[in-house]
């Protein structure tokens, strides 16, 4: 027996008081009686001292105390460690991936494999642990291990789709985990195995059994690939693949639209396990979507439709120039498309006024600005870039210093394209690399350019440590000056190359708003309409549906900037219907550890009985008080 | 109702409640003689019902939103190669630490990963682990990977604990994204919290090998090897080419992260798998000692040589092949006229062309050449070469990097050039064959000259008959307009009148010793006598300002002797023309005479102003002498590398569009460069200079991007036809060897317009050949391409500190700690977002609390209408809390206490 939380025992104050309540004198009534005679007697009794008669007297406080410290013992969260007997445990690993919404099962094998799960749950013994994980491109523990068959079947029932590729190495992974080492247990996997293994190898010591869901019917056509480009005339071209999953040949009508019009319809015959592939061009200019439809019913309506966005141009990115000293460095902002510049002297600097991006040339506010920054040349006396001395001839402490030369690059996306083969730097601030922030091009004595995240709300700085002008560098008369600086922007405003606008479904979108944004709407293509703060950035996960998703950014009510996000098909993978051998395979591979029965050691709580017996008291307590 | 309770049974007890209500009903209306009242009767029914509602919401487990009671924690533990095992078996201590702290409802588990991630310990209450499993020691690190099984074990979303994963890790992935993973849903609401290991150890590394992906034949190849190590070191660095050394030095690697350079020349055409090692005493580590690396060495470069004069390219065209490039000369009038034929070549050098001798389409191709098509040009000067009147706004000068620009306002102006025109009565005698009096040929001379001149030089016209006149006063042309305006004014002039030329050039000689123009010339046209015997000292002032005069007699009547000894003092040129035709080209002629003060003729030696690959490995002080250069300016974005003494520009660079040109000032050894032909300066600038220029060798318009990630490469292939129109349905096929020299090919499947992919898995380390080809359906090749990747020897133990930047943008993002105890594992400190909570502590304290209530008012009979006087009574006894109250209260104590000593009845 132990205690969880021994602080609950402070509780036993409350009988402290109760006792204190009876230190009081009962308040009192006036009675008018007409002789005290009778009254004689009463007082005689009371002075007589048996335990009974005592007990009766404080059986009411006695009650009330005990409920009271029973109280407190169960705030103190007594525990006693129990050893149950345990016969197993059975993981049941469910497919969930998008084959198993192919309509060959009950209705589907999804349908059909919860139907299974349930019904080997009700065989299972009551001393088998239960976990219920489902596996989709990523394995999510549903149930983790539980005697519980309520909670199980309610997990089995909980069990959703996903359009994604099934990740069986991260499902067997999990079970493993979830078994533990003790290797008492099994893993039950409910799927069609349609669906490639590779090199995985079945997990050592454990039982890995297949419970197949669906008749294993292949007949199926995809839309395997849509892809849209705008070409040289501006016109849009679309590349189109359509394949035949099935065993036999079949005609299928492939409907092509653009922006939701019929632009070409196209009767094919496909072959078995055959691809029918296309260019279409031509289309119109102002297409901004092409959506590729089957007209065929087959096994799995949900790769029927393939959906592709014309590339678009990314919004536009308000940038504040402050104390801009570097034509060159203004030059090239101004020529970078997509942004949107205004310069502003020091003087003119407004803390509340909202921009994207702020370019600080040489001067550095005394509160950093509240979006992304890219400091030029940092001046002395600040704190975020410590500024230790200087590099190079000319320095401002008139030493002749040798020109810092470029000892070393870091991998990074700000280096994307850019070759700083002879690019030179004369002149530099000598600096200290802050905590946040990483040097992506140093000198042997200093960091030339830094990049980071200066606060905790996903602010992203950019330094450069000398000025932008050819007394100081090279660099601005190069090539790669105005690459470098598109690589900047991009990186400070998130639109770098890790930022995709297209996304296998069931994946998450992030949203980074715009700095100025305070709203952003995100239209689905089954047009539900999802309102989000625009002040912070997000992860949208509602993307199980392929087409395009609409996102914009308001900024105050104005439309601010516009997106569109791409869910694209389903894997190719998975619209290929036919059970896997390997899958089989893997399962008659796998070898089971008879363990021989054991015991679980739980920690079982009392606080409920302690709660029920107060609740008990309480009434007792209450009939003796009001007893005729 | 599952959702709110977590044991809805309990919700029966509720039955009791009438229970309480039927015992209070029993309850005698009078007790002790005293009447119960309806009020005083009901009153404890309230806090005893409530505390038995109270009593069975916390049994039954009801959850609202609260803030999380406990945590929920993963600590993910990088156990992989590059971790030593000192600083791993304290990760394990300080996480067995960290489970010691966990409060009674809190979860954890434990993950350790390495390339692959796996459970330790499943989530339960653990608090204490000591068994734990050897670790893989494998050669990656895939942080993604054990991110998603450890979000995979945390209880879901809103199922009350605080979800966190503990980071315990150098944050230096090898393979998957860390910062994808964030993307994942499964990582969604979840706090990461990171302990930054200590740096692993900082042994000698190699950490990158870069080399140009394609170079040409004779081409220095440039091998860049970053290096890493804590401290100084000396060591062996080698470098091989398809498993031939090719380099073999000592090195000292200097502390922290380096690059070391080694070039090396001389590789014949082909695919070159390069790998370096490192090897060093004291190493602790042989893992990280080896890099990989690749490139492709094309042909030997292409290059058209140009040259103003036949043999003026000699010395170049010698230093271009001896250093393998080869050339091919040709005039200015085979130039091509189309970029076409221009295509085969990697670049072309101009030597001593003149602008003049090339047309205007000429010169178009030659910048469409650079700016569109990428090529690179060259222009080596000479005297021909640079020259304002036809170098001036051409398309070879929008083409390089110099030009002819108009001078700043405060800039002294190169020339000031003053026509003085006779127009007496005599020079409108015709010329019987054209039928143009003197008159019109002298203004269409004038004309002519004045376009010559560039803008921001000085300008003017004078006329004179017995008086001079200013037809165009001398000025400095600013605009377009100001040449425009002197045109029309010399058109103006007319013809009458006698000859007084002395007048004419004494004004002519005030007004040009008045300007601030370097060269200060004045041409004289004349067809008669003049009698002024005042010449020789007006001439001898006009020499000693600087000025030179050159004189022209029309005509037989002209007083050719008086103009001859004007030009011979005046140190200009005398020229006698009995056919009046001949004006105009004279004139020009002498203007562009005047304007040859771009020529600028003295000794020096020039200095380098940058380092650039043109003049790489060049030490200025070795550079021999020039004797004359072009006076240009280098345009606002072009790089100067060399300058005269004087600060003129010597050798410039610069981009244009796609393509990259070169402009040299001097000439190619005849004259200005002559000690520069035989130095060995001459034959290192002009191949640098002409590989800097010249695009980096494509062998194909297939844009071929390798991406790998762990043991994956993703080959993309960009198509397009020779119209920039996308190629479509190519049948596009992938020969990869390997290191191990297994080579299989691959079908690469279109994935859109022109677009073509295909991942594949490349186990091997080390560098792998690429060839992509295009075929058509029946087998026609289309396009060819080598190209190349590699994958690294020993990226997990490269690195040479912790990831600290992705570190704190993980719990940055996330909203996680950085953490400094293990014991803040489990706080709760970071709760940002209530979840349903199990309240059943809150509502067991809460019925406790209404306990005492519930006795008190049974105790004292307390109805609501007394409520008012015991707060009155509850405010007055705080009140008397105060120290002066205490006492009075125990003052007021002393009756009580001798009352109660009275005997009782």
């Amino acid at each position: 027996m132990s205690v969880l939380w021994p602080w609950g025992l402070a509780w036993l104050g409350v009988a402290g008081a109760i006792g204190v309540l009876y230190l009081f004198k009962p308040r009192q009534f006036r009675v008018e009686f007409s002789s005290l005679w009778l009254w004689e007697r009463s007082g005689e009794e009371e002075r007589v001292r048996s335990l009974w008669q005592w007990l009766r007297r404080h059986l009411l406080l006695i009650l009330q105390l005990l409920a009271a410290i029973l109280g407190a013992l169960a705030l103190a969260r007594p525990a006693v460690a129990a050893l149950l007997p345990t016969t197993g445990h059975a993981v049941l690993l469910v497919d969930a991936s998008a084959s198993m919404l192919a309509g060959d099962g009950t209705p589907t094998r999804l349908d059909e494999a919860q139907s299974q799960a349930l019904e080997f749950l009700a065989a299972l013994p009551s001393s088998h642990q239960v976990s219920v994980v489902q596996l989709t491109n990523r394995a999510e523990v549903l149930l983790p291990g539980s005697r519980d068959r309520a909670a199980a079947q309610e997990a089995v029932q909980r069990l959703r789709p996903a359009p994604t590729t099934t990740n069986l190495a991260e499902g067997l992974a999990v079970a493993e985990g979830l078994i533990g080492r003790a290797r008492r247990g099994d893993i039950y996997l409910f799927t069609d195995a349609a669906f490639a293994v590779g090199a995985l190898r079945p997990p050592a010591g454990v039982g890995l059994h297949i419970v197949p869901s669906g008749a294993g019917r292949s007949d199926n056509q995809a839309v395997e690939t849509v892809h849209a480009r705008r070409d040289t005339a501006g016109t849009v071209e679309a590349f189109i693949r359509v394949r035949n999953y099935g065993d036999s040949p079949v005609t299928q009508e492939v409907l092509v639209f653009g922006n939701d019009e019929l632009l070409e319809g196209q009767t094919v015959q496909l072959d078995p396990g055959n691809a029918w592939e296309t260019v279409m061009t031509g289309f119109p200019a102002g297409t901004e979507r092409i959506e590729v439809r089957l007209d065929r019913p087959d096994l799995l309506p949900l790769d029927d439709v393939g959906v592709a966005l014309v590339e678009a141009a990314r919004p536009v990115r308000r940038l504040l120039l402050v104390g801009a000293q570097s034509d060159a460095l203004e030059r090239v902002l101004r020529s970078l498309p997509q942004v949107e510049v205004t310069s502003v002297a020091v003087e003119e600097y407004d803390p509340t006024a909202v921009f994207d991006l702020y370019v600080l040339d040489g001067w550095m506010p005394t509160e950093p600005p509240r979006g992304h920054w890219l400091l030029i040349d940092p001046p002395t006396g600040q704190e975020l870039v410590p500024v230790i001395g200087a590099l190079g001839a000319g320095s401002a402490l008139g030493e002749n210093l040798q020109a810092p030369r470029i000892a070393y690059t870091q991998p990074s996306p700000l280096l994307r394209f850019v070759e700083l083969s002879g690019v030179q730097v004369y002149i530099a601030r000598r600096l200290s690399v802050p905590a946040w922030a990483e040097p992506v091009v140093g000198a042997r004595e200093g960091p030339l350019i830094l990049a980071g995240y200066p606060g905790n709300e996903g602010q992203r700085a950019v330094v450069f440590a000398f000025e932008l002008n050819p007394i100081s560098t090279n660099l601005v008369n190069r090539s790669v000056f105005p690459v470098l600086m598109a690589n900047v922007l991009d990186w400070l405003s998130g639109t770098s190359g890790t930022r995709t606008t297209g996304i296998s479904g069931g994946e998450a979108l992030l949203i980074d708003p715009l700095p100025r944004a305070t709203r952003v709407r995100i239209v689905t293509p089954r047009e539900r309409i999802y309102e989000f703060d625009g002040h912070e950035r997000f992860r949208f996960v509602d993307t199980f549906a392929p087409g395009g998703y609409l996102v914009s950014q308001f900024a105050d009510g104005e439309l601010i900037a516009q997106e569109r996000y791409l869910v694209g098909q389903i894997p190719t993978a998975e619209s290929d219907l036919r059970p896997r051998n390997a899958v089989i395979e893997l399962a008659a591979a796998s070898t089971t550890v008879v363990a021989p029965q054991a015991a679980e050691p739980v920690e079982q709580e009392w606080w409920r009985w302690l709660a029920l017996a107060v609740l008990g008291l309480l009434a007792v307590e209450w009939w003796w008080y009001h007893r005729a | 109702m599952p959702d709110l309770f977590t044991h809805p049974q309990w919700l029966a007890l509720l039955a009791v409640a009438p229970l309480f209500v039927w015992l209070l009903r029993r309850r005698p209306a009078r007790r002790s003689g005293h009447t119960i009242g309806r009020v005083e009767r009901w009153t404890p029914l309230v806090p005893r019902l409530l505390v038995i509602l109270l009593l069975i919401l916390a049994g039954a487990g009801l959850k609202l939103p609260a803030p999380p009671q406990s945590a929920a924690t993963v600590f993910v533990i990088d156990q992989s190669a590059s971790i030593p095992s000192d600083i791993q078996a304290a990760t394990r201590s300080w996480v067995e630490g960290a489970l010691g702290t966990a409060g009674p409802d809190d979860l954890a588990a434990i993950v350790t990963f390495d390339k692959a991630a796996r459970v330790e310990l499943p989530l339960g209450k653990h608090r204490e682990h000591s068994a734990w499993r050897a670790p893989n020691g494998g050669e990656g690190t895939d942080l993604e990977a054990a991110l998603r099984l450890a979000a995979a074990l945390l209880p879901p979303a809103g199922s009350g604990p605080l979800r966190r994963i503990v980071l315990l890790t150098d944050g230096n992935e090898t393979q998957g994204s860390a910062e994808a993973a964030l993307l994942r849903p499964e990582l969604r609401g979840i706090e990461i919290a990171v302990w930054s290991l200590p740096p692993p150890l900082l042994d000698p590394a190699l950490t990158a090998l870069t080399a140009p992906p394609a170079a040409r034949e004779g081409e220095p190849l440039e091998v860049r090897i970053g290096t890493s190590t804590a401290q100084e070191v000396t060591g062996r660095l080698r470098l091989w080419a398809n498993d031939q050394l090719i380099a073999d030095d000592t090195v000292t690697l200097e502390p922290g992260p380096r690059e070391y350079v080694v070039t090396r020349e001389g590789l014949p055409a082909g695919f070159y798998g390069l790998r370096a090692t490192l090897e060093v005493d004291e190493d602790r580590r042989e893992q990280n000692n080896e890099v990989a690396g690749f490139t492709v060495v094309s042909p030997a470069a292409q290059v058209l040589l140009v040259e103003g004069q036949p043999g003026e390219g000699a010395p170049v065209q010698q230093a271009l092949t001896a250093a393998q490039i080869t050339t091919q000369l040709t005039g200015p009038g085979e130039l091509s006229t189309s970029t076409a034929p221009l295509e085969q070549y990697d670049g072309v050098v101009l030597v001593n062309v003149a602008a003049g001798a090339l047309s205007e389409r000429q010169m178009e191709t030659l910048r469409a050449y650079v700016e569109e098509l990428g090529k690179g040009l060259v222009n080596i000067g000479g005297r021909a070469s640079y020259q304002r009147e036809d170098f001036a706004n051409s398309p070879l000068e929008d083409a390089l990097p110099v030009s002819i620009s108009t001078p700043d306002d405060d800039e002294v102006a190169t020339l000031a050039l003053l026509l003085v025109l006779d127009r007496s009565g005599s020079m409108t005698m015709a010329d019987p064959r054209t039928d143009l009096s003197r008159i019109d040929l002298a203004k269409e001379g004038a004309i002519q000259a004045v376009r010559t001149v560039q803008l921001g030089e000085y300008v003017g016209v004078m006329a004179f008959d017995f008086t001079p006149y200013w037809a165009v006063p001398l000025r400095q042309l600013r605009t377009a307009q100001d040449i425009q305006d002197a045109v029309i004014r010399i058109s103006l002039i007319s013809a009458d009148g006698g000859t007084n030329i002395y007048q004419a050039l004494r004004d002519a000689r005030l007004a040009i010793a008045r300007t601030q123009a370097q060269v200060k010339h004045i041409v004289l046209l004349s067809d008669g006598e003049s009698n002024e015997d005042r010449f020789s000292t007006l001439l001898s002032r006009i020499r000693q300002e600087g000025i030179t005069v050159s004189t022209v007699a029309v005509g037989s009547d002209a007083g050719t002797a008086l103009l001859e000894s004007i030009a011979q003092a005046g140190q200009g040129r005398y020229y006698f023309t009995s056919t009046p035709d001949n004006i105009p080209q004279i004139m020009t002629q002498e203007a562009r005479l005047a304007a040859r003060s771009q020529e600028q003729e003295r000794t020096f030696t020039p200095r380098m102003v940058a380092s650039a690959p043109a003049v790489k490995g060049m030490d200025p002080l070795e550079w021999p002498e020039l004797t004359g250069y072009m006076r240009v300016n280098a345009k606002p974005s072009a790089e100067i590398l060399m300058q005269s003494d004087l600060g003129d520009t010597i050798l410039a660079q610069w981009q244009l569009g796609l393509g990259r040109s070169v402009a040299w000032m001097a000439d190619a050894g005849d004259e200005w460069a002559a000690a520069w032909r035989n130095d060995p300066a001459f034959a290192r600038l002009w191949p640098q200079a002409v590989r800097w220029a010249m695009a980096p060798p494509a062998p194909s318009d297939l844009h071929v991007a390798i991406e790998t990630d762990g043991d994956l490469a993703t080959v993309r292939v960009e198509a397009r036809n020779d119209d920039g129109s996308f190629r479509n349905l190519a049948v596009t096929r992938l020969d990869v060897v390997g290191p191990d020299g297994e080579g299989r090919q691959l079908a690469v499947p279109q994935v859109a317009p022109g677009s073509y992919a295909v991942t594949f898995t490349a186990t091997e380390r080390g560098p792998y050949a690429v060839q992509v080809t295009q075929a058509q359906a029946d087998g026609t090749v289309i396009e060819q391409t080598t190209t190349g990747f590699a994958i690294p020897y020993a990226r997990e133990y490269a690195a040479a500190r912790a990831n600290r930047v992705l570190l704190e943008r993980l719990a940055a993002e996330t909203g996680g700690l950085r953490l400094d105890s293990p014991a803040a594992s489990f706080s709760r400190d970071t709760v940002r977002e209530w979840q349903p909570q199990s309240l059943w502590p809150y509502l067991f304290a809460a019925a406790l609390v209404l306990f005492i209530a519930d006795v008190a008012v049974r105790r004292f009979r307390l109805t609501p209408t007394d409520l008012p006087a015991a707060l009155g009574a509850l405010a007055r006894r705080v009140w008397a809390l105060r120290p002066s109250g205490w006492r009075a209260a125990l003052r007021g104590l002393s009756p009580l206490r001798a009352s109660r000593s009275r005997p009782r009845l």
